[in-house]
């Protein structure tokens, strides 16, 4: 009731072609983007030798995928698909004499009854060859090869159970179809097709709940092994699952350990269906094993399940040389690196999603070894080294990760030492080697000086000379800098600090600190080290003259703007979207942003044409266009306010142009006067004072009446009034003075809110209001 | 004398008008339960509890309404199976749960057609002499992000159910809390679950199922909630298995009795400390591990419902008992029944 959705193992799925139900982690997400681990870490898994067990890296996904995150030069093995596998088989059996597309619409897409016309349609083409064994193949292959497929066309179809109902089997319509399988297993000889009558029939026995039938038939008439093909894995899926519904786990479970071990495409559904229930029914699967081979498999899968300590101790016991150890040390050292190791952009913040949410998952293994195990693993690696003579480095620098993790920092540098003797051409191994030396350095600093910058520095470089791997020394780089920002935090040394991990939108709280930056940045005196913050650094300097220009402009500074502007080439070049002189009846971003523009204004330009404007409008000398320049004037102004078409001059490295959330940090990012329509009110009434006409007068107090309103939007609004239009000052002026003119009709036009306050009973007036 | 009949009239007078206050302030109280397996198979047991409940009605769980992790789509999932007759004379109310996780982009017209294949499914899973329900019940933890949609969804529920069926929905004591902003459904009568109270994700001595002074904390605001309650309260066990002081997993009630005979775990108080790393029931324990016991018997139920009732305006108060299989309930019988129900009187 109101069910925190709880897990039961007897409800697995087990079947090898089901997949599984996989559970959402116990977090919901109310706040920040979390990091993926492999944001995170610095510890590089592909130091193992082989890939076959990469997906089980420890990953924040599922599986660990090797199409996203290869390491550098790391040959991986390309799994087939499931599909791809069977549509493999497929076209092997039918000699490559059915085109791969055809392929795929004949075995996945078209029904049963398109196989008669497949059937004939090849058939008419192989007897135009010329008489010969193949041929004679050809046409049994096709005959053979649609008949089994419109048999599992008609399996496919009785099994479907419409989720939406309470159908059940056709028992009656299953028994028929299984007695069609068996009977043509038997008589065939062709092997391919009998694997997949088989394994029809197994399928078969399991949905007509007869799992003895099907554990029997596997075991005593389906001689095939795994290099024969798929069939083989699907099959003996199909009876573990059996034997799940018997209870038998541990026959279950040796099946599914065998399936994980044999093959690449069906390794993650038998890891999926691996579930060990209790200590005795694993000592039996234990005792089903054939040999200590299969023990350090079983123990392996445990390990990767559930507990890697425990794996690596009785692997160890069995055959410390195992091949099947490494993956359980890089997952062991991947999990204590997850709990100890604080490696993030943003703060983790989590908040309150529903309880549904919690969904303990047993994939989910960030904790299958707890951070206070740390030294019991450094014995064991301590004590299994002698036996890892081929991946001996791996051990040693996964060792020195946890010395290092556990602070003891001449141990961590004793044991990369004996991993950079063996390292060789190993990229991984070398790579790890430069990142603990460097993690070793920085956590050897006890009081930060010019010296021990110098010595990061050298390391960052020295790990850069080895060309980069995936995002791990990225991370190493970016915890180095973290740690040394909190440094320089305590040594009082804020711009520092801020270099090395940027907190831009808070750092920035007054004009001086970017000018502190600037000068920074201007001088020649910083260090390499500090050289290389700046040239990292996420602001440039052309972003930080901008920061200041743009705050000249909205305190209507333009002239001095504009010589910030120009001590950098890049300052101001940002595209406006719309023409931002323009002006409307109703505000429209969109349409603005839409209309073909013959100028395209930037900040810099933008600024230069105000400058130009206002300049002409004050010249009295101007008799003529003083009152349109005004009014154009005006026109910038509302345009880079909240309220119009160029919000986008607002925005800068540290501010953004749109955001209007109640959060008091984001709101200190927008620039001052953003919100302010009143100097454009009054520009607009400085045009209207020197008006040459009636129609002008009229457009000029209406932007006012506009400002007027966003104004009263701006410090009166309240959403839950329900008012969204109070007529001020100006829209009566418009009203009572200008209802001759022209532009008047067309603001009642355009205007649904001013039509309805001229005629609250006009209907049509509604239509406006969308904008 | 005629002072005599004078002062016996007036005592009459009086009597009437007490006996009358407090027939008028009586509260008729009903006790009935939720089956939420998905095998409907009461036994002998169950069968007794529902007769010395004199319950008129059973909740039953017909299924869930989850995303289908394959498809995307919204699936149903634990769909009962009836293999018992519901005792005779009893009401079937259906009841169904659907993950707030459904409420993310659905479409107004999705909604529609999610509502009605619903209704139709849980017609094809009750016996045909049930199909005549006085309510259908909706259980779902919705929180302000998905209130739009979970609304419009009950909504159109609503349009497809006969008019003699009440629509109900459960309600958390969150949402009576804050109103404001996980909003009230549009239904003319919620469940509230006075259980579930406290937060298990991180270990606590608390009784996350019920607790006194959690609960109290809730329960300011329930006599103006706009709509009439029922009331769902917890006979339920189970275990709360923690690692590092965080959730990892629930035991069941059949678990935790087997935990006594396991060699994992040694008994502290209400808890059990994994002392050697194991299995145990399918799940994973490492040493340092705790289980800690929560349960809701007989005598927590007695303690919340003195606890609701100072807090509760109606009349008429049904409750619901969760659930019918507990074996918190194992010594339920016609005494406890009465006790429970005075408690509101």
């Amino acid at each position: 009731m109101g069910q925190m959705k709880i897990r039961i193992s007897s409800l697995f799925l087990i079947s090898l072609l089901l997949i599984p139900q996989k559970s959402s982690i116990i977090k919901g997400c109310g706040g920040w983007y979390e990091e993926s681990y492999f944001e995170r870490s610095m510890f590089i898994p592909e130091m193992i030798k082989t890939d076959r067990f990469d997906p089980f890296f420890l990953s924040s996904d599922d599986y660990y995928s090797p199409y996203n995150e290869t390491f550098n030069n790391r040959k991986q093995a390309v799994y087939k698909t499931k599909k791809e596998n069977n549509l493999d088989e497929w076209e092997s059996y039918f000699l490559k004499l059915i085109p791969r597309d055809e392929l795929i619409e004949i075995v996945y897409s078209l029904p049963e009854e398109a196989m008669d016309s497949f059937q004939t349609v090849h058939l008419k083409a192989i007897e135009k060859m010329p008489t010969s064994n193949q041929k004679n193949i050809g046409i049994f292959k096709i005959k053979e090869g649609a008949q089994y497929l419109r048999l599992a066309k008609q399996i496919e179809k009785a099994l479907y159970i419409n989720p939406w109902s309470n159908e059940e089997y056709n028992e009656y319509l299953l028994e028929g179809l299984r007695t069609r399988t068996i009977n043509k297993y038997y008589k065939l000889k062709d092997k391919e097709l009998k694997m997949r009558y088989g394994f029809q029939y197994v399928k078969l026995s399991y949905a007509l709940k007869e799992y003895e039938n099907g554990i029997k038939f596997t075991n005593n008439e389906y001689p095939y092994t795994e290099d024969d093909g798929s069939m083989f894995y699907r099959t003996h899926g199909y009876k573990a699952a059996c034997h799940v519904k018997l209870k038998q786990f541990s026959q279950a479970n040796i099946w599914y350990a065998k399936l994980y071990n044999l093959g690449e495409t069906y390794k993650y559904e038998a890891f999926e269906s691996f579930h060990p229930q209790s200590e005795d029914e694993w000592n039996e699967t234990l005792n089903l094993a054939e040999s200590d081979k299969e023990r350090e498999l079983l123990w392996h899968l445990l390990g990767v399940y559930v507990d890697p300590l425990r794996g690596i101790n009785e692997i160890k016991k069995l055959n410390p040389e195992s091949e099947y150890l490494p993956l359980l040390l890089v997952r062991a050292v991947q999990i204590i690196e997850n709990q100890k190791i604080e490696n993030n952009d943003y703060p983790n913040d989590y908040g309150y999603d529903g309880l549904e949410q919690f969904t303990p998952d047993p994939y989910y293994s960030w904790t299958s070894i707890t951070k206070e195990n740390t030294k019991e693993l450094i014995t064991i690696i301590r004590e299994l080294i002698p036996y890892r003579i081929d991946d001996e480095s791996l051990w040693w620098l996964s060792g020195a990760y946890l010395h290092w993790m556990n602070n003891d920092l001449e141990k961590s540098n004793e044991w990369t030492k004996e991993a950079s003797s063996l390292a060789k051409r190993n990229h991984a191994v070398l790579l790890q080697v430069k990142i603990n030396n460097l993690l070793n350095k920085l956590s050897s600093i006890e009081t930060l000086t010019e010296t021990d910058e110098l010595e990061i520095h050298e390391f960052i470089l020295d790990m850069d000379s080895l060309g980069r791997g995936v995002s791990r020394d990225d991370n190493a780089i970016k915890y180095v800098l973290n740690s040394l920002s909190i440094k320089y935090s305590l040594m009082d040394d804020p711009l520092m600090a801020e270099l090395a991990k940027s907190n831009k939108h808070n750092y920035y709280d007054t004009e001086s600190k970017v000018d502190e930056m600037i000068s920074f940045m201007l001088s020649s005196s910083p260090n390499a080290f500090r050289r290389y913050l700046i040239n990292h650094y996420s602001l440039s300097l052309s972003d930080l003259y901008e920061v200041k220009a743009t705050a000249r402009i909205y305190k209507g500074k333009f002239i001095e703007a504009n010589k910030i502007f120009k001590k950098n080439k890049d300052s101001g070049k940002t595209e406006l979207l719309g023409n931002p002189f323009n002006d409307r009846k109703v505000d429209c971003h969109d349409c603005d942003h839409h209309l073909p523009q013959r100028v395209k204004y930037t900040k810099e330009s933008f600024v230069e044409k105000m400058i130009e404007l206002i300049q002409k409008a004050s010249d009295i000398n101007n008799k003529n266009d003083r009152a349109i320049n005004y009014f154009l004037f005006a026109n910038g102004l509302y345009n880079m306010s909240y309220y119009g078409n160029a919000r986008l001059v607002s925005t800068s490295a540290i501010s953004w142009e749109f955001d209007v959330s109640d959060d008091g940090e984001n709101q200190n990012n927008q620039v001052d006067n953003y919100y302010d329509c009143s100097k454009a009110a009054y520009y607009y009434n400085e045009a209207l004072k020197l008006s040459p006409n009636k129609e002008f007068s009229a457009k000029c107090i209406w932007m006012i009446a506009k400002c007027e309103h966003n104004e009263w939007l701006n410090t009166s609004y309240n959403y839950n009034d329900k008012i969204d239009f109070v007529a001020g000052e100006y829209f009566n002026q418009f009203k009572l003075n200008y209802s001759d003119t022209k532009y008047y009709s067309e603001v009642i036009n355009e205007c649904g809110y001013f039509c309805q306050y001229i005629n609250p009973s006009e209907a049509s007036c509604i239509k406006n209001k969308d904008y | 004398m005629m002072k005599f009949k004078k002062y016996l009239i007036i005592v009459g007078f009086l009597a009437l008008l007490s006996t009358g206050w407090y027939l008028s302030s009586r509260k008729y109280v009903s006790v009935s339960f939720y089956h939420w397996n998905t095998e409907f198979n009461l036994g002998v047991s169950e069968r007794k509890l529902i007769e010395n409940a004199e319950s008129d009605k059973i909740y039953i769980h017909l299924f869930d309404l989850d995303i289908d992790n394959n498809t995307g789509q919204i699936l149903p999932k634990a769909k009962v199976n009836f293999i018992s007759n519901i005792p005779e004379n009893k009401d079937l109310i259906p009841v169904i749960y659907i993950a707030q996780k459904c409420f993310k982009n659905n479409s107004t017209s999705s909604l529609e057609i999610l509502a009605k294949k619903t209704i139709e499914l849980a017609k094809t899973l009750v016996p045909r002499n049930h199909l005549n329900w006085k309510e259908f019940q909706v259980d779902c933890d919705w929180t302000q992000n998905n209130k739009e949609k979970y609304f419009e969804f009950l909504k159109q529920l609503k349009a497809n159910l006969s008019e003699q069926t009440l629509l109900t929905c459960t309600i958390r004591l969150h949402q009576i809390k804050y109103p404001e902003k996980t909003g009230i459904p549009p239904v003319k009568k919620g469940i509230l679950m006075f259980y579930n109270i406290g937060n298990i994700h991180t270990f606590s001595i608390v009784n996350s199922i019920y607790d006194f002074e959690t609960a109290s904390n809730y329960l300011k605001r329930l006599k103006d909630y706009p709509i009439k309650l029922d009331y769902a309260l917890a006979t339920f066990s189970w275990g709360l298995h923690y690692r590092m002081g965080n959730i990892k997993s629930i035991l069941t009630e059949t678990s935790l009795s087997r935990l006594d005979s396991c060699k994992l775990f040694i008994k502290s108080q209400n808890k059990y400390v994994c002392t050697l790393s194991g299995l145990f029931e399918g799940d994973y324990f490492l040493k340092g591990d705790l289980i800690k016991i929560e349960k809701s018997g007989i005598s927590e139920l007695n303690l919340a419902a003195k606890q609701l009732k100072d807090h509760i305006k109606e009349k008429e108060i049904n409750l619901i008992l969760y659930h019918i299989k507990s074996s918190e309930l194992k010594n339920y019988g016609s005494n406890e029944n009465k006790n429970l129900k005075s408690i509101f009187n």
